[in-house]
């Protein structure tokens, strides 16, 4: 890959998406444990 | 005589330069109280490495030691991680996963910078390791900066922890322009629910997995964090913990501030670039406040229950400063409004989210063949 804004863009598009999708996976796994998980027994 | 005053015949401009930066960083750190822990042992730093001929930096010099020890192998940033993971308490994020979210918003000026610094004629390497002053978190502008770009790690340091300092004089002007009066005064609900200890003691070691298989280059990032936060949760280590959160970020601090000084050098400093780089650092800390808000205000679009647009604002790592921040403004508006614990939940998730995209980038920047 050429070092060019295009490839910037593109690596930074990526990384946002991913981030966004890697918060929204936290978030379900959250979720799931504050569900199953509620009171210490 | 002549060699009593040797070291004075070798002074230069650019190192009497690099004294004043160095008194101005301390003089910062004690009078105006901005990050004093690092800014006072980097100012210290960027004068031990100007003085000529000076013993601490060279082949034998214990500041270059300590670089190739802790920066080169990036052991120090870790082990910070380890003493920042063993301080926060993820508690108000398990409580309103939600702000999640702002925590990935806020890191919108990574982006917008990385870009700019591309357009300015800078590597992609070079542009991403200026960018990641935007993920608003030293060690891992440190960690991005080093592995990317070893020779910008002083100015991108010294940018990285002077704006976090300077985050109640960033973020409210930009917050202020982007939202209404009414917006800022307005009330969110607080649902708070106990989190049980199983979640609190899963949670870390669950995102470390899902961010490893994610990002595996991030697992060195998270899984400190993450193992600082097991330490503190586990209820069984408290000994350890408290020694994270005293002895071993103290330590590590003191180290680390010291060392990144010793890459001050004058003629490595003082440079066009530098300039460009504390430009482009207070460039991303407005995107990332601007991402923050503006995402939230795109999310009232939808949500029945509106959130403060300030909240997202609370998205970037600066703990707890930013939250204090959206707080105080909130009260500003409205003397009767509380939302420092959702600020504190999304400030939180910046946590989560700036070593997350940090681990990403490091990952994504790693596979091209540059």
């Amino acid at each position: 890959m050429q070092d060019n804004i295009a490839t910037t863009l593109w690596i930074m598009l990526q990384s946002l998406g991913v981030t966004f999708i890697g918060m929204m996976i936290i978030y379900a796994l959250v979720k799931i444990l504050v569900r199953y998980f509620p009171e210490d027994q | 005589m002549e060699v009593l005053l040797g070291s004075f015949k070798d002074l230069s401009l650019g190192n009497i330069i690099m004294f004043l930066i160095g008194g101005l960083l301390i003089y910062l750190a004690i009078k105006k109280d901005y990050e004093p822990m690092l800014l006072l042992p980097i100012g210290f730093g960027a004068i031990l490495a100007n003085i000529p001929a000076s013993s601490a930096i060279g082949e034998h010099g214990f500041l270059t030691i300590l670089y190739n020890a802790g920066i080169a192998t990036e052991l120090f940033p870790v082990l910070i991680f380890i003493a920042v993971g063993a301080m926060i308490d993820f508690g108000p994020l398990l409580q309103q996963p939600f702000m999640l979210f702002f925590g990935a918003a806020a890191q919108f000026g990574i982006f917008m910078t990385t870009i700019f610094a591309k357009l300015l004629g800078f590597s992609l390497k070079e542009a991403v390791s200026i960018g990641i002053i935007g993920a608003a978190d030293g060690p891992t502008s440190i960690y991005v900066a080093n592995l990317f770009a070893g020779e910008l790690l002083g100015p991108i340091s010294v940018a990285a922890y002077s704006y976090m300092s300077l985050v109640p004089l960033i973020q409210p002007p930009v917050i202020k322009a982007l939202t209404t009066r009414e917006e800022r005064s307005m009330a969110m609900d607080l649902n708070l629910h106990k989190v049980s200890k199983t979640t609190r003691i899963l949670f870390p070691i669950l995102v470390t997995a899902v961010a490893g298989l994610i990002a595996p280059l991030s697992v060195s990032l998270v899984g400190s964090l993450m193992f600082g936060n097991l330490i503190r949760e586990c209820g069984v280590l408290e000994k350890l913990s408290k020694s994270a959160q005293n002895e071993l970020s103290s330590l590590v601090t003191l180290l680390l501030g010291i060392t990144i000084g010793s890459t001050m050098v004058a003629e490595n400093f003082l440079t066009i670039k530098t300039i460009m780089i504390l430009g482009m650092g207070l460039f991303a800390f407005i995107f990332d406040t601007a991402g923050g808000v503006l995402f939230a205000k795109f999310l009232n679009l939808f949500l029945k229950r509106k959130v403060n647009p300030m909240v997202g604002a609370a998205g970037i790592s600066a703990f707890p400063m930013s939250a204090r921040v959206i707080q105080r403004l909130a009260q500003q508006e409205n003397p009767g409004n509380f939302v420092l614990m959702q600020a504190v939940g999304a400030n939180v998730a910046g946590q989560v989210g700036s070593i997350l995209a940090g681990g990403v980038l490091i990952y994504l920047v790693s596979s091209l063949a540059l």
